[in-house]
């Protein structure tokens, strides 16, 4: 296996699905927000949303905080510190095999050349 | 040599661009998407206009305080327990900022799109040790200053004149107030946190250093970037300083001094890069604010013709002319701000069913 293969073998499989993949990045760039947030920004079904919130929270990824404001439910999810930890691991394997790959192309006409000659 | 067919012509293989073979790979387009769902908090930076009507309000009362000033009855100044009324609309014009769009954001924004808190979000705790740090060192800067001058006229003559329990008492006040700047300038000056990113430059930097059209790359990069920060605020602000002095020259002002026109240039260039700036994410789903923006930087040259300077007994000759001009700017605020709320609460009604 060669090393970009390896870098994208060894991703987190709970946050490389699309869906948590999307949940993920938009909890990181926040410091907290709430379920509306989520729904409109990822554009998923309520039910999608909830199941992908509840395997996150089931890995400690997330924390969510459920309480009423007057009569209307509210759900505030923020990322854990072990969520926090996890999705920087995985945005480096994937800037790490982005160059491995540029570096292959690029290294690729080097060896071409010197092959022939 | 090989040739490699691209569309209907060839061309050496040594000629292929890598930019168009990298974004097809999964972990480009990963890192793509990613980029996307990190950037999108981003986007909603004053979609509803509330900064815009916060900076606005602040812009406006900082103008009219002086023409304030002068409406106030005199029994107000008469004692201390009233006159500290006075100084309302300056804590109105420090805070306005702060206050306005976090209660749009609360009232408005959040119950129709949905609520998030920004990591960079500006602190009620914060902005008051801001102020308080502002003040400490205004005041050491205005001591010093005092000082300087008084010991430039002799030490001798000011002690026979003030006494040495004066003197004392503002080696007292300066000693406090540097004090007080440097344990709150240590709490408000801090590093932000960068802009969240998928891309980690450090990675990108180290690989792309190793080879000699990398680093003309980065050179590049680093050249243009440079240029962005300082040649655009330079290049602003000399064009508006341009047109301030054609105009004064020609029709509107003829007796408005060097420091008068300078000051006026600072405050309607830095305005209009903060207006561009603020909306950088908004200006593609509000495009109208693009002639906004030569309206905020033309209307302050009208604004000194059509609004009169207040009439002050005190010597504030600096402040009176550039009070037209601040009205100007943060009515030009102002309307954008009431605007794009206006725009954004049409675009985005109440959801008629609260989600979970």
């Amino acid at each position: 296996m060669n090393e970009q293969l390896r870098a994208i073998a060894d991703l987190d499989r709970i946050i490389h699905e699309p869906g948590r993949m999307m949940i993920v990045a938009l909890l990181a760039a926040v410091d907290e927000c709430d379920f509306l947030y989520l729904l409109r920004e990822t554009e998923l079904h309520k039910g999608n949303l909830s199941t992908h919130l509840s395997r996150l929270e089931e890995s400690g990824y997330i924390n969510i905080e459920k309480s009423y404001r007057g009569k209307v439910p509210r759900t505030v999810v923020r990322l854990s510190p072990r969520g926090r930890a996890a999705f920087e691991e995985y945005r480096k394997s994937l800037n790490l095999a982005l160059v491995n790959h540029l570096q292959a192309i690029i290294e690729k006409p080097k060896k071409k050349n010197s092959g022939k000659s | 040599m090989e040739l490699t067919k691209t569309g209907l012509c060839c061309k050496p293989d040594s000629m292929k661009d890598t930019r168009q073979i990298t974004p097809s790979s999964p972990d480009a387009k990963a890192l793509a998407e990613l980029q996307a769902q990190i950037r999108r908090n981003a986007t909603r930076t004053n979609i509803d206009g509330g900064f815009e009507l916060g900076w606005g309000v602040a812009i406006l009362l900082g103008g009219l305080d002086v023409y304030i000033a002068t409406a106030w009855p005199k029994w107000i100044f008469a004692s201390l327990w009233s006159s500290w009324v006075t100084c309302l609309p300056l804590l109105a014009m420090c805070f306005a900022p702060y206050a306005i769009p976090r209660a749009i954001n609360r009232w408005i924004t959040w119950p129709r799109i949905g609520y998030a808190v920004n990591p960079n979000e500006l602190k009620l705790g914060h902005l008051i040790k801001m102020l308080f740090f502002g003040l400490a060192l205004g005041e050491s800067m205005a001591i010093l200053i005092m000082l300087g001058l008084t010991l430039q006229a002799g030490w001798r003559p000011a002690l026979a004149h003030e006494g040495w329990r004066h003197l004392l008492w503002q080696a007292t006040k300066l000693l406090l107030s540097v004090a007080t700047a440097i344990y709150l300038g240590r709490k408000v000056i801090t590093k932000r946190q960068p802009m969240p990113s998928a891309y980690d430059a450090s990675v990108f930097n180290k690989s792309l250093a190793q080879t000699a059209g990398g680093r003309r790359l980065l050179r590049n990069v680093k050249l243009g970037m440079l240029l962005l920060v300082i040649g655009l605020p330079v290049a602003v602000t000399g064009m508006v300083w341009c047109v301030i002095r054609v105009a004064d020259l020609t029709t509107v002002h003829d007796d408005r001094g060097w420091r008068e026109l300078t000051m006026s240039t600072v405050i309607v260039a830095s305005n209009g890069l903060l207006y561009l700036m603020i909306n950088g994410a908004s200006i593609r789903r509000y495009k109208w604010k693009w002639l906004l923006l030569p309206v905020l930087l033309i209307a302050p040259l009208f604004a000194s013709a059509i609004i009169p300077e207040p009439a002050v007994n005190f010597d504030l000759t600096n402040v009176r002319s550039l009070t037209p001009v601040m009205i100007a700017i943060g009515l030009v605020w102002f309307l954008s701000g009431t605007v794009t709320l206006g725009v954004f609460m049409r675009q985005n009604p109440l959801p008629e069913e609260p989600a979970a």
